[in-house]
């Protein structure tokens, strides 16, 4: 019996085989074309592991609108902020790398 | 040359602000059992005398360094005006910002590692038993005589913060240093329970002008709760 599996119909560019960066690599494209776009006014919320803490920080950087739901008290020193997770993610739901099973995660888990 | 013989003394109290009460309520009567110095070098708190304490031999040291950390979170009001959950008190006020407990944990945590710092500094000069006082409770409400220290004045427009929100952070530092104290093997002694009115505010009779240290009739407190507890 033909089994199916989950490879079955996906674009060339998610297999090594057909990777044109083989033989030229100025061809070689890591990315792929993006299914979305980020506008600058869009509101990016992130979660996961400390991949997705680099995007945000990335993003936040490049001038994109980082959402961060929860802010510290002004009371809060910035160093005990930080050591409390504000600022790290949308929300101090703190790093789910070790609770979210690699690959299986939201987007940025790691 | 021979070196100056050492003092024996049965309890010696070393600290700072909060060591000065006690100090001046130590009279000629009980001076051989009890000694407390203050061993800033003026009003700085990042100094130690080191020599104000050096000629004594003492049974057991009684650490009393920093102590309000609590005020300075939340003796004035701050802006947005908080609140936090902190079992048993059952106070939040619903119209404030809430801050988690355990922000407020971290951040007390945080500031009191100045004290210990230097509370560590003395105690490795000594090998006796050693513990620390808990600083006074807080005031319930100020009057025409309170003075508060000068750090605080300038903030006083804002307001003073509400008792049970005061209660609540002295308490949290309290706990704190319990933690973190007996992790040293340090025993934390609390504030004596007479010092303070069935809510667990500071009694009036027991600070002067500043309701942020206790006068020395808050001393004689401290100093008897102390005589029970080391049979002096």
């Amino acid at each position: 019996m033909f089994k199916r599996h989950p490879y079955i119909g996906r674009p060339d560019y998610q297999f090594w085989r057909k990777e044109p960066g083989l033989i030229d690599m100025t061809l070689f494209d890591p990315v792929g074309k993006p299914t979305f776009r980020i506008a600058p006014e869009d509101k990016v919320v992130t979660a996961g592991s400390c991949f997705a803490q680099h995007v945000a920080r990335f993003l936040a950087q490049a001038g994109f609108d980082f959402l961060v739901t929860e802010q510290p008290h002004p009371i809060l020193v910035e160093k005990v902020a930080a050591q409390l997770n504000y600022g790290l993610f949308s929300a101090r739901y703190g790093n789910s790398s070790r609770s979210t099973p690699r690959g299986k995660g939201p987007i940025g888990a790691g | 040359m021979a070196e100056n013989a050492l003092t024996n003394v049965p309890v010696l109290i070393l600290g700072e602000s909060h060591c000065t009460a006690i100090s001046r309520a130590i009279g000629d009567d009980i001076r051989d059992k009890f000694v407390a110095v203050d061993v800033r070098i003026g009003a700085d708190t990042s100094k130690i005398n080191f020599d104000l304490f050096s000629d004594f031999c003492p049974s057991n040291i009684l650490l009393s360094f920093g102590g309000t950390e609590h005020n300075i979170v939340g003796l004035i009001e701050a802006e947005p005006r908080f609140d936090f959950l902190w079992p048993p008190f059952d106070d939040f006020d619903d119209g404030r910002c809430l801050v988690p407990a355990s922000a407020i944990e971290e951040l007390i945590a945080y500031r009191v590692q100045s004290g210990l710092r230097r509370a560590m500094l003395v105690r490795e000069r000594f090998s006796c038993p050693t513990f620390a006082l808990a600083p006074p409770p807080p005031f319930r409400s100020i009057d025409e005589k309170t003075q508060l220290p000068q750090a605080f004045t300038t903030l006083l427009e804002a307001g003073i913060a509400p008792p049970a929100l005061r209660r609540k952070l002295y308490a949290v530092q309290c706990e704190v240093m319990r933690r973190q104290y007996e992790a040293l093997d340090i025993p934390f002694i609390p504030a004596p329970a007479t010092a303070t009115d069935e809510e667990g505010y500071l009694l009036r009779k027991f600070w002067n002008r500043d309701p942020t240290h206790g006068n020395p009739a808050y001393g004689r407190l401290v100093i008897k709760h102390l005589r029970g507890k080391f049979d002096v």
